[in-house]
């Protein structure tokens, strides 16, 4: 072992209830390196990044074979909650990582634990809530804070015990893109000020590819796939990264298709926006969806002056038959509220909602819900039989022709098996495809890709392509809305702030500013290009 | 002085003690002048807004009052009991009543003391005070603060699944046998989602370093002062006094099993 290696895994195995995890997992990782641990869902990163403050296997009943070591010790010697002064750890969910109800007494759990004395203990509140900038909240109740507040929380309970190494169990999941940017800054600038270990398990990749200088790739048996500089993994494996299901980093994700038309010119493909733009030969308008001119403009769904909540305030818009429609906005804007509106699942206090024109109060449920669907953000909530052909089945007619639904979605099977016993990437796809059974005219989604893989993804979104009515989502994810939308509609502080195409957004900067939003890949590409002309032009 | 600064231990261990004295008695004198020193100590000390006090007292008031009817026109007949007033099978007697009355009281009394306590106490405080005071293992502390940070969030849940499963055309339920399956299918995703939630919330407790170890330095500490004890005192000699007065009027009687 090299002095300079800190953690040092050694054919490291995980099996848990007959299942292995991974499997002959050998690596090391140096002090204060930046390490992208990446992988398909389901194949074990999180389980890893467990072990390895040892968290696991004690948490679980599972078996962990070969060993890890830290600074040279194997973690078995370490004392009980020894090992987790000096590795913390960010999760990925914001709720259920906090055990109490204040800022100040959140951050001081951790150091109560370690037996800081309480004269100390002040100040380190202090620096470490300074660190990710939430000094002004810190007699506020956790609950009340943003999403990428408790992030950023979450980041100082761990920064306060002055770890050498953090983990990142995908901390930006659920906060909206510009949140994202701002929490990567903010590790970025720590790290910069305060060296420490980083490990980030994450699915969006490009705010941090310039702060990252090892990629681990796992394949989905749990296998190490790759080991080396982030300039290899993606310039020379991206292909296979993609075949995999992994997320790729937006310029490499536009390189390859760039290379595939022959316009891109370096050897390996690049990581920064401005390599991938010397590499280009000549300005490449990467394809985006042209929004269907939707030759029979029949409205199905249409708002006017709604209120609801004492948050949605005075929302007008109309849904076309067959139209895909995005409704995007920043952490708490009201999307859920008003999409649960829609569905008439939450009473409206003011306002008019008009469903195939009739008022939405004056439906039946029954019949209203054959014609309106609504997917939940997580599928176990829309699972109401024992097995996944019953799911399908449930309220049809003809049972025959729930097979072919089940073919199509890839899960002919798992007909016999029990809903919660399918895998992330299948629940989310059969819950989809509870929906599509009855050729609902319109169909409410929330967040549809989250947290799934690229594979995933692409698969639920060719699902709603190929679906006959009409499409409205909620997402945080520009590039969907960009590739796949008609219509996007953005809200911001409970107020509708914009509707029109994807393209007309990305052109109103004030909008996409306000919003918290930042145009998709292709968009940043094309304004780059355009600077560099006026620039050569002068 | 506050009743919010009291150390929250003594104060429950006062309320406790309160009522441990107030249930030897069981006339209507001592529960009423207990109640007028709480109320009075709760709204003076306690600075609580009336709307809130009076939802958490109105249950209890509603309970009494049905004891009150109940044990006052069905009274059990003895000889020698003064009949007051009689209409058909209802026989209102003076004894009748005044248990009736002593009854009720006795239960407004607890319902006073117990709401001065929940009122002037924050849920955390009092939990690092049994942690500090009353040496309460804090794996049992911590994991009564993380469920009770989790009720808000299970009841959205169970909201979102009703939706889901209108969504899904699930009728509502009518027959018993239907009522049975849609608990079940209810009870499994709260359930599993619960466990998740418990689980992350364990992990993430456990990645900071908690292992559940009795000495703690705790970064808030809940102190105990001459105040507390003053108080203590003082809550005490209340209820007592109350019995004195009770007695002095001549009304004074232990309870015998009277219910």
């Amino acid at each position: 072992m090299s002095p300079f290696e800190q953690i040092n895994a050694e054919r490291l195995e995980f099996s848990y209830e007959d299942r292995t995890i991974f499997t002959d997992l050998t690596f090391s990782i140096g002090k204060n390196q930046s390490v992208l641990l990446l992988g398909p869902s389901g194949s074990g990163k999180s389980t890893l990044a467990f072990c390895l403050n040892r968290l696991y296997p004690e948490a679980v009943d599972g078996v962990l074979k070969g060993s890890i070591s830290f600074g040279g010790h194997k973690l078995e010697a370490f004392k009980a909650g020894e090992l987790n002064q000096k590795i913390g750890i960010v999760f990925q969910d914001p709720e259920s990582q906090f055990c109490m109800l204040t800022v100040e007494e959140e951050v001081a759990f951790g150091l109560e634990n370690f037996h800081i004395p309480r004269a100390q203990m002040e100040s380190k509140i202090d620096r470490a809530l300074e660190l990710v900038g939430l000094e002004a909240e810190k007699k506020t109740t956790i609950h009340t804070l943003s999403g990428g507040q408790k992030q950023k929380l979450a980041l100082a309970c761990v920064l306060a015990l002055e770890p050498e190494v953090i983990i990142l169990d995908e901390p930006t999941a659920n906060l909206d893109p510009l949140s994202s940017s701002e929490l990567v800054e903010t590790i970025a600038g720590i790290k910069k000020e305060r060296p420490f270990t980083l490990i980030v398990i994450e699915h969006k990749l490009d705010d941090w590819v310039e702060l990252i200088d090892t990629c681990l790739v796992l394949d989905s048996n749990g296998s190490l796939l790759f080991d080396g500089p982030p300039a290899q993994c993606f310039g020379e494996f991206a292909p296979f990264l993609k075949k995999e299901g992994i997320w790729l980093p937006k310029v490499v994700e536009a390189a390859l298709t760039a290379k595939s038309a022959g316009m891109y010119r370096g050897e390996r493909l690049p990581l920064l926006k401005s390599e991938l733009l010397a590499g280009l030969a000549q300005p490449f308008d990467f394809s985006k969806k042209v929004s269907k001119t939707l030759a029979n403009k029949e409205p199905i769904l249409e708002v006017k002056g709604l209120h609801a909540r004492g948050h949605l305030k005075n929302i007008n818009l109309t849904i076309h038959k067959g139209e895909q429609v995005a409704l995007v906005g920043s952490n708490g804007a009201g999307k859920t509220t008003l999409s649960k509106c829609l569905a008439g699942l939450i009473p409206v206090t003011q306002g008019d909602i008009q469903f195939l024109a009739a008022p939405l109060s004056k439906w039946k449920e029954k019949d209203l819900f054959q014609l309106l669907g609504y997917v939940f953000q997580n599928p176990e909530h829309q699972f109401i039989t024992d097995s996944v052909f019953e799911e399908i089945a449930f309220g049809l007619k003809d049972r025959a022709a729930a097979f072919s639904i089940l073919e199509k979605i890839g899960l002919e099977n798992h007909a016999n098996a029990h809903p919660f016993a399918l895998s992330q990437g299948q629940k989310r796809r059969l819950s989809v495809a509870t929906m599509l059974v009855h050729e609902q005219e319109l169909l409410i989604l929330d967040e549809p890709t989250f947290g799934q893989d690229a594979n995933t993804a692409h698969e639920i979104m060719e699902i709603l392509e190929g679906k006959s009515g009409a499409v409205m989502m909620i997402t945080h994810d520009m590039e969907l809305v960009d590739q796949y939308v008609d219509t996007v509609h953005v809200l911001d502080a409970g107020e509708l702030i914009f509707s029109g195409t994807p393209e007309s957004l990305w052109e109103n900067e004030e909008i996409v500013n306000q919003a918290r939003l930042q145009p998709p890949f292709r968009k940043q590409l094309q304004n780059e290009f355009v600077r560099r002309e006026i620039h050569v032009a002068t | 002085m506050s009743l919010h600064e009291v150390n929250p231990s003594i104060k429950a261990f006062a309320v406790v003690i309160s009522i441990l004295i107030l249930s030897l008695f069981f006339d209507p004198i001592t529960p009423l002048v207990t109640i007028t020193w709480a109320i009075s100590i709760t709204f003076i000390f306690g600075r609580i807004s009336f709307k809130k006090w009076i939802l958490l007292f109105a249950p209890f008031l509603f309970i009494a009052i049905i004891y009150v009817w109940s044990t006052m026109l069905f009274p059990r007949l003895q000889e020698g009991h003064t009949v007051l007033w009689q209409w058909g099978f209802l026989t209102l007697t003076a004894e009748g009543f005044q248990r009736g009355v002593s009854l009720g009281l006795r239960v407004l009394s607890f319902a006073t003391l117990s709401i001065m306590f929940a009122l002037t106490t924050k849920p955390t405080d009092f939990l690092l005070s049994l942690m500090q005071q009353c040496k309460m293992p804090p794996k049992l502390a911590y994991g009564i603060m993380a469920g009770y940070r989790f009720l808000p969030l299970i009841k959205e849940e169970f909201q979102t699944l009703q939706n889901a499963h209108r969504v899904r055309g699930v009728a509502r339920a009518r027959t018993i046998p239907e009522k049975v399956q849609q608990l079940k299918r209810y009870v499994i995703p709260l359930l599993a989602g619960a466990i998740r939630k418990a689980e992350r919330t364990a992990l993430a407790m456990e990645s900071k370093g908690f292992t559940g170890e009795k000495n703690r330095i705790f970064y808030r500490e809940i102190t105990v002062s001459r105040i507390d004890w003053l108080f203590f005192i003082l809550m005490i000699s209340a209820v007592i006094l109350s019995a004195f007065i009770s007695w002095k009027l001549g009304y004074l009687q232990f309870y015998n099993r009277e219910l």
